[in-house]
């Protein structure tokens, strides 16, 4: 992806989660936070320092217009951690050298790759607030219904023609 | 050197991440005012616990210690009983009120007696038959057989006034014997006689009931290391990061006995 769609991704996914989020939440239990797609399309082919730091950045505006302050952040660092080495089990037999691009991810491949990734984010920002069995189940039906509204907007927005 | 720059150079990408993540969670701990709270409840609780076992590891080192501490103690002891054997005229000292013996300083011993006590007052005093003519002063050290009692505020020729602990403006420096932390009497607040309290004692001294109290070396009213009492209360006051100990006193206002003014020989 390039920089300009990263950066309308920045602006733009704070104020869908803010004008959409809680209107489509099923509260009190299940949210609804598809922002998680930032961390998911940051592109690999980016100096990791950059993409660590725009990435701690995108979690910081999150923090302000969401509070508590630092939850998002936290939670979106793992997903960057972890995402290098999740993407590894999606195209096992990709060259080792070759940057992965998610735009061009099949939708089964978007799939597998950030489904979990969601629920990763979404289990670490709801047991930070409150370690619970409830939260445990809260967190994995957010992340579900989250997913489905990261699928929506790559399918519609991200997925690029020459996807396999 | 290098090796270790070259290292934190390959890791920096890492040691990014978690500064971020510390400063991520660092941000959320403070917002959050119950958590704020648990956070420093748990820093409370380890840091005791962590106090704690250090405590345990040290003891055989403190015990050791103090082993050492009584047994030069002992020989100070025996060294001074050796001095008195070989005086050639019957002494009479009450040794047991010595916490600590120091064989450098000598003291005179000068008995006198009670002539009348105050009693159930803020400002009570005690009058003895010694006076300026056998050599008393204002200043000086009264004890009897088991415990400081006061000191001498006045002096006449013939009699004297002493201000013993019991009094509401009597403030002695005094030590913990085993630890040597220091504190201050005072029979402000707590007016039981045979009791005074030992005021700013650092909280986190190790102070323990029973353990003995002596007048502290700093002391410019009496020599250190005459004893005072046992400890019988502690307070903790950790607003004020300090202790108060209540301390029984070995002396008993209402039977006092013999008394002996301290005076230091001339040298």
């Amino acid at each position: 992806m390039s920089p300009y769609q990263i950066g309308l991704l920045f602006l733009t996914m704070p104020f869908v989660q803010y004008l959409v989020g809680a209107s489509m939440a099923i509260r009190p239990w299940v949210f609804f936070e598809p922002y998680v797609l930032f961390w998911l399309v940051v592109p690999f082919s980016w100096a990791a320092e950059v993409s660590l730091v725009v990435s701690f950045t995108f979690g910081m505006v999150l923090d302000l217009f969401f509070p508590p302050y630092g939850a998002h952040s936290f939670s979106g660092l793992w997903v960057w951690a972890l995402r290098g080495w999740w993407i590894q089990f999606v195209r096992p037999f990709s060259v080792p050298d070759e940057i992965p691009r998610p735009e061009k991810f099949s939708l089964g491949e978007w799939t597998l790759y950030a489904f979990p990734l969601c629920g990763v984010y979404l289990l670490s920002y709801y047991l930070l607030q409150a370690f619970s069995w409830e939260a445990l189940i809260w967190a994995i039906l957010s992340a579900s219904y989250s997913f489905v509204g990261t699928l929506v907007i790559f399918a519609i927005f991200i997925s690029r023609r020459d996807a396999k | 050197m290098q090796a270790l720059f070259a290292f934190l150079w390959r890791a920096r990408l890492v040691f990014l991440w978690i500064a971020l993540q510390i400063l991520s969670l660092s941000l959320y701990i403070s917002s959050l005012q119950t958590l704020r709270e648990r956070w420093f409840h748990f820093l409370e609780v380890a840091t005791a616990a962590i106090h704690r076992v250090f405590q345990q590891l040290t003891l055989p080192i403190t015990a050791m210690r103090l082993y050492q501490q009584l047994a030069q103690q002992n020989a100070h002891l025996l060294e001074a009983l050796s001095y008195q054997m070989e005086s050639p005229a019957p002494l009479v000292v009450p040794l047991q009120v010595w916490g600590h013996l120091s064989p450098e300083k000598t003291y005179e011993f000068i008995p006198v007696h009670s002539v009348y006590q105050s009693l159930h007052a803020r400002r009570n005093y005690l009058l003895i038959d010694a006076g300026a003519k056998a050599g008393l002063y204002p200043g000086l050290c009264v004890i009897n057989s088991r415990g400081i009692v006061g000191f001498i505020a006045e002096t006449t020729a013939t009699y004297s006034k002493v201000l013993p602990l019991f009094d509401e403006n009597v403030q002695l420096a005094v030590q913990i014997a085993r630890s040597g932390y220091l504190g201050l009497t005072s029979w402000k607040q707590r007016r039981t006689f045979n009791e005074v309290e030992i005021l700013y004692v650092p909280l986190y001294a190790p102070v323990e009931v029973g353990e003995e109290v002596w007048s502290a070396p700093q002391s410019t009213l009496a020599p250190g290391g005459l004893r005072i009492g046992r400890i019988a209360q502690i307070i903790p006051d950790p607003t004020s990061s300090f202790q108060r100990l209540i301390v029984r006193t070995y002396i008993d206002w209402f039977r006092l006995g013999p008394l002996y003014v301290i005076k230091p020989k001339a040298p």
